[in-house]
């Protein structure tokens, strides 16, 4: 099993150089030039050509780019070229930010889609079934700012329960005294409950909006999932041998487990990207409304950083979810686990397993 | 002693497009103990459907249901539950029948921890060894799962997790149809000595009617949610005077006539039947 994860993580590692490379060579390749950015339009050959050796970009690309693989790997992502920031003090202090409504809103997603696509697939065909069907079409058919704005409009328009969306804290609050410069930590370090206490009712919002938004794609997952195990002889003999209905579900459920698992990490990914989105409107100083304004700009260090920071999260998802979709299945652990020679014997029914779940990715 | 007494069951479900179909329609029947009763017809005719309504997997509509003397339409969901494992069910896809993550140890022992009627772990281990045992596999398939096993060998712990509780009555929906033709033949004969040696009550659901003839001892003709006719084997499928049994047999092609050898009437004529092509 060890052995397993360290080759993951060797794979994780061997692509993450590669999303580098990648990153750099494509910003390399965007147009504009980032000295014009940021003088004007009215800018002199002259002060171009100071910008741009002062960032370095007159320099050939192959230096550029040893240059560059060379600082990142010893943990320095370079310097906002508006700024003058570090780009990697600025993630660290802009991640917690992002994470703190994220995290808590794909579970919420994850728990509420489960909820709505269990009940979906237990009352299949009637009014339960039919209300989830269109919802769930509605909100795949709307895009996120329009659930936020929507929600924003009801609990802070309408029944003034939810703040004002301007930010993580407001004015009254004192933030606290800087120990690693995020704002998040700092609290949690000085124990300034208060503080964070104030944060979360302000990610409310957000958490709600990423739980609805997300909770589609989840509960159609169990849906499908759900109706089609509930329908097989399998749970039918569960049902025969008198097993409760608790337990039965249960099993039922493992069958989706690994899809839902999936989807998790591929959600996450998806959230934190397009987390530029929900940021705006709440105007969150989080990672994503920081890169939008990168991209804008043309701030390269900043959209390096960003592609590589979101890369690694992703990465290290997909290591953790392969590790756990290996723990929880015993077709796959056995195929992971068996030294090379008796692989083959074993592989018809694990690839069989391994299919359904890139089946159940795609259909996303 | 009539084991199985059911009494005009019904049972619709609602098709697409609002029409109603009759699953079941008025069927009555009884079975004795130790005996088997064959039910035939073609794809749809509602024998599946019967089936389950015997074990309450589906609700009937209306008809009573009496399981050696009691009324199980009549138990409530925690008394039904304690009920079930005096009668089983053996399904046709044996690989989706059974949970893939467990193994066949977890999925033998599982009705017997719902029915509780073991003492110690160890009564327990020694039941299900013995249970796999009397279907014919060894103690060696404990710690395995069922991608691990062959088509036969799955539907053999099929039938153990059937039998492990030891029930009275045992549904058997076509239980060797997915199966290849030796491997059907030795499982019917193990069905056979099961049955013998536990007294067991079988209701056997085909489609074949060849192996119908062999195993069971009544066989009722299904179509359309109705039972066309009941009588012993012998009776329905060589003296019918129903047009419908007539036609339903012979629609089973090639048409086979299967003549006996006088002396070796018994399950392991099925080894090598001597077929004579009408």
């Amino acid at each position: 099993m060890i052995r397993y994860i360290t080759s993951r993580l060797a794979i994780a590692a061997a692509l993450l150089l590669g999303l580098m490379t990648l990153s750099f060579g494509l910003v390399s390749l965007l147009p504009g030039n980032p000295a014009v950015a940021l003088l004007g339009d009215y800018a002199t050959p002259s002060d171009i050509a100071r910008i741009n050796s002062q960032l370095g970009l007159d320099k050939p690309f192959w230096e550029r780019y040893l240059d560059y693989m060379g600082r990142v790997l010893r943990g320095d992502l370079g310097n906002s070229f508006f700024t003058g920031n570090p780009v990697a003090q600025d993630l660290w202090t802009r991640l917690p930010n992002t994470l703190v409504y994220l995290v808590p809103g794909l579970l919420l997603a994850l728990v509420f889609g489960v909820a709505i696509g269990t009940m979906a697939a237990y009352r299949s065909g009637r009014l339960p079934d039919k209300t989830f069907t269109v919802g769930v079409s509605v909100l795949m058919a709307m895009p996120e700012f329009v659930l936020a704005l929507v929600l924003l409009f009801i609990f802070y328009q309408k029944l003034h329960i939810a703040p004002a969306p301007l930010g993580m804290l407001s004015a009254s609050d004192i933030p606290p005294p800087k120990v690693t410069g995020s704002l998040l930590l700092d609290a949690v370090i000085g124990g300034n409950w208060t503080i964070l206490a104030s944060v979360m009712s302000r990610a409310a919002l957000p958490v709600v909006t990423i739980g609805i938004f997300f909770a589609a794609p989840f509960g159609k997952t169990v849906r499908t999932g759900l109706l089609q195990i509930l329908n097989s002889p399998q749970i039918e003999f569960a049902r025969a041998c008198g097993l409760r209905p608790m337990q039965v579900y249960r099993y039922a459920l493992s069958d989706v487990r690994a899809s839902l698992m999936t989807y998790m990490v591929l959600l996450f990914a998806a959230a934190l990207s397009g987390s530029a989105i929900i940021e705006s409107v709440f105007s969150w100083p989080g990672i994503g409304g920081w890169s939008l304004d990168g991209v804008l700009k043309g701030d390269l260090p900043v959209i390096q950083g960003f592609v590589l920071v979101m890369g690694a999260m992703s990465l290290l998802g997909y290591v953790a979810l392969d590790t756990l979709i290996t723990l929880l299945d015993p077709r796959a652990r056995e195929l992971a686990i068996r030294p090379r020679g008796r692989r083959r014997q074993i592989l018809p029914a694990a690839a069989g397993g391994k299919t359904r779940q890139n089946d159940s990715m795609k259909t996303s | 002693m009539a084991i199985i007494e059911v009494k005009n069951l019904f049972k619709t479900f609602q098709a697409p497009g609002g029409r109603v179909v009759a699953a079941v329609d008025n069927v009555s029947f009884s079975v004795e103990v130790g005996t088997c009763l064959g039910i035939i017809g073609e794809s749809g005719s509602g024998k599946s459907t019967l089936g389950r309504l015997l074990l309450r997997l589906h609700e009937a509509d209306s008809g009573s249901i009496l399981l050696d003397g009691q009324d199980i339409r009549a138990l409530g969901a925690a008394a039904l539950r304690k009920q079930r494992q005096h009668w089983q069910i053996v399904f046709q896809e044996p690989f989706a029948s059974l949970n893939p993550r467990l193994s066949i140890r977890q999925i033998v022992e599982e009705p017997l921890i719902v029915a509780r009627t073991y003492k110690s772990r160890a009564e327990k281990q020694e039941k299900v060894v013995r249970t796999l045992d009397e279907v014919g596999l060894s103690a060696e398939f404990l710690d395995r799962r069922p991608a691990n096993l062959s088509g036969g060998q799955q539907q053999r712990v099929g039938i153990a997790r059937a039998l492990v509780t030891d029930p009275a009555i045992v549904v058997l929906d076509e239980p060797t149809s997915s199966l290849d033709l030796t491997i059907r033949a030795s499982i019917l004969r193990m069905l056979s000595e099961l049955q013998r040696a536990r007294g067991l009550t079988y209701v056997f659901i085909s489609h074949d009617i060849d192996t119908v003839r062999h195993f069971c001892t009544r066989v009722a003709v299904m179509h359309r949610g109705r039972f066309i006719e009941v009588g012993t084997a012998h009776e329905v499928l060589n003296d019918s005077r129903e047009p419908y049994t007539q036609k339903l047999l012979a629609a089973a092609m090639p048409r086979l006539t299967y003549v006996p050898p006088a002396d070796t009437v018994g399950p392991d004529t099925l080894i090598a039947p001597k077929v004579v092509t009408a």
